[in-house]
């Protein structure tokens, strides 16, 4: 598992993660208002300058599109047969500036400014119960666990296949769940061993709303 | 001092006894805990940290019971998993150094200092951030004592927290354990490490078959399996 | 929610990210179908619906976070402005309504039941957001998006029974639901053998009762139904 994050020291990566967030989707609903194809270039222009200015080379810009490039042939072909040439090409400019600026920021921001900006940006959810501190400790958990699981399941389809048998996605998948979930009872006491249950008992008093 | 005071544990799945009227008294000494599979000593352990309740009888640590003050227990004793992978809940191995620390309400430059001091002081600053998932069996475990010892716990139990390792790591671990300062009471296959505490419980069929010595019991225990 | 909860959560967040290491199956119509997207629907289908749509939250975080977890190693924010994006987003909320029906039937869910949760939540639910925005993201009119959706629609059928098939089977081998609503939303509900059996074996029930009264999600978002 390699996250996508490249390292570098250029003022896109110095950037907040939440300040590039915001331009992200401050562009992405002024473009949307602008069908113009002159405005929509200008802006792709920008981006790769933004590319250039992180010290990402060109490969980098095509690598990003490689695997959109099927959809955005299948959107221009279908635009311009649907809605005629001009709003064809103005959709998939748009759509290749938009998808090449959210991959610069994926690229310049760690995964820890990530996960820590997305979690703040999700506060507002606490009106639904939503526990955002326990949610950052739950993204924790879960890239720790993914490893684990990945690991798990190689093992299971190997001792399967060493007894010879089939490879439906059934009989891999229903042992691979049961034999996960049981290791929760293992990970749950190894949390709470360590004064977790405690600490978060305790902030649930504390952020109870009334009722 | 932990004092463990006539105490019975039924299973939970068919009410089968798993240790029947338990009473001792352990001081700062090392002990090892004994005994075959099934013995009830894995049990034994994981009441010393409230991980399993007494269906009869207490367990008091330094004067607190485990099942009225669980948040002061669990502050004095750090408990070593048999299995490190499942122990480590953390992307990172500061992360998870940190994890105990951040539920005792520390401020997060106090855990940062604890933190690398933690590190440095049992030789493991160069892992500090790798990623856990990526670190060797011997890694992990010293990683995991090292998260419980952070917390600066009167008393380490830990259960069985060699058997999934080799023997240079087994050795290291062992090493590890016996160097600690605090009381030390470690379930454990490995009579050498076992013969290296101070005192043995050795448990039978739920109940204590012998504590002293740790020679003697260890001796007394291999006569029994013959 | 217990650790216990925030562990099936986490756990359960990593599980779908692991199934999309599985390789592609092509059907008969040689359109190719990701086991990923069976773990929207199982989600819901074995964690219920709170825990389940919170579950995959997790999940399309981490993707939008930059992990390339997504079925054929995409990840990052540029998902968000692909045509096919409202089709991620919409994963928490499928899995929420699959895992609401699951829920409500859960005393007497049959097979056909979990198929049409699955189909409601995983497909209907899935299809109605992730069309509007294939329309706007890619310019299209809605019917046009619709059309342009229409290849999918039998390998999600195929998917919503294969998981339903799963969800059954882990029913009966790890019961989740079931443990936190018999136990303390309803002990006025006559538990048959059998049910109590699964339960026991699969050690779900290994909580301490104060543990699971404050458990369940499922209890509370069941509850405020009523």
């Amino acid at each position: 598992m390699i996250p996508l994050y490249r390292q570098g020291d250029s003022p896109i990566h110095r950037l907040s993660a939440g300040y590039k967030l915001a331009v992200l989707l401050l562009a992405a609903t002024v473009l949307f208002f602008l069908p113009s194809l002159w405005i929509q270039s200008v802006f792709l222009v920008l981006v790769l300058g933004f590319y250039r200015l992180a010290g990402f080379e060109g490969a980098l810009v095509i690598q990003q599109l490689k695997p959109l490039a099927p959809i955005l042939a299948l959107l221009l072909l279908f635009g311009v047969f649907f809605n005629g040439w001009e709003a064809g090409f103005i959709s998939v400019v748009r759509l290749t500036g938009l998808l090449l600026l959210a991959s610069l920021i994926t690229l310049t921001t760690t995964l820890t400014a990530m996960i820590d900006t997305i979690t703040r940006a999700l506060t507002p959810l606490q009106v639904f119960g939503v526990n955002t501190a326990q949610l950052g400790f739950m993204l924790s958990l879960t890239v720790r666990f993914i490893p684990l699981m990945m690991i798990g399941f190689n093992q299971l389809r190997e001792a399967r296949y060493a007894r010879g048998g089939q490879s439906g996605l059934l009989s891999q998948v229903v042992p691979f769940l049961i034999r996960s979930l049981q290791l929760s009872d293992a990970l749950a006491e190894a949390i709470d061993a360590r004064g977790w249950e405690s600490a978060s008992s305790q902030s649930r008093r504390g952020s109870r709303s009334p009722p | 001092m932990i004092s463990v005071s006539h105490v019975s544990v039924l299973s939970r799945d068919d009410g089968a006894a798993i240790l029947t009227d338990v009473s001792v008294e352990l001081d700062g000494s090392s002990t090892a805990v004994i005994g075959r599979n099934g013995s009830g000593k894995s049990t034994f352990a994981r009441l010393l940290n409230g991980l399993q309740m007494p269906t009869d009888g207490t367990v008091t640590i330094n004067g607190h019971s485990t099942a009225t003050a669980l948040k002061a227990v669990r502050r004095q004793v750090g408990f070593v998993f048999q299995n490190p992978d499942l122990q480590l809940v953390f992307p990172t191995v500061v992360e998870d150094m940190g994890f105990g620390l951040r539920n005792q309400g520390l401020s997060a430059d106090e855990i940062d200092r604890r933190v690398l001091a933690a590190l440095e002081n049992y030789g493991l600053t160069h892992l500090q951030h790798h990623a856990t998932h990526s670190l060797s069996g011997g890694e992990k475990q010293q990683v995991a004592v090292a998260g419980v010892l952070v917390m600066s716990p009167d008393i380490v139990v830990c259960d069985e927290p060699t058997t999934l390792l080799d023997l240079p790591n087994t050795r290291l671990i062992n090493r590890l354990l016996l160097s600690l300062t605090q009381q030390l009471i470690v379930v454990t296959h490995d009579l050498e490490l076992a013969a290296s505490c101070a005192r043995v419980i050795w448990f039978d069929q739920g109940r204590i078959a012998f504590y002293g010595d740790a020679e003697t019991g260890v001796r007394q225990y291999l006569a029994s399996v013959g | 929610m217990n650790t216990r909860d925030i562990v099936y959560v986490s756990l359960f967040a990593a599980i779908v990210a692991a199934l999309g290491l599985l390789p592609k199956i092509q059907l008969m119509s040689g359109v190719p179908i990701t086991a990923q997207s069976l773990g929207v629907m199982l989600a819901g289908g074995v964690l219920g619906a709170r825990r389940g749509g919170l579950a995959l939250l997790l999940f399309v975080i981490l993707v939008l976070a930059g992990l390339p977890l997504l079925a054929g190693g995409r990840g990052g924010l540029g998902l968000l402005a692909s045509p096919s994006g409202g089709f991620l987003l919409a994963f928490p909320v499928a899995a929420f309504v699959t895992g609401f029906m699951v829920e409500r039937f859960w005393h007497k869910i049959t097979l056909p039941i979990m198929i049409v949760a699955n189909i409601v939540g995983g497909i209907v639910v899935l299809y109605c957001i992730g069309i509007p925005w294939l329309a706007i993201a890619g310019g299209f009119t809605a019917s046009k998006a619709a059309m342009l959706s229409a290849p999918f629609l039998p390998g999600d059928l195929i998917k919503a029974v294969l998981a339903a098939i799963a969800a059954m089977a882990v029913k009966r081998g790890y019961p989740l639901i079931d443990s936190a609503r018999l136990d303390v939303a309803r002990p006025d509900v006559v538990r048959s053998d059998e049910n109590v059996a699964d339960v026991t074996a699969s050690n779900a029930i290994s909580v301490e009762p104060t543990r699971s009264t404050r458990s369940s999600p499922a209890v509370s978002s069941a509850d405020s139904v009523k």
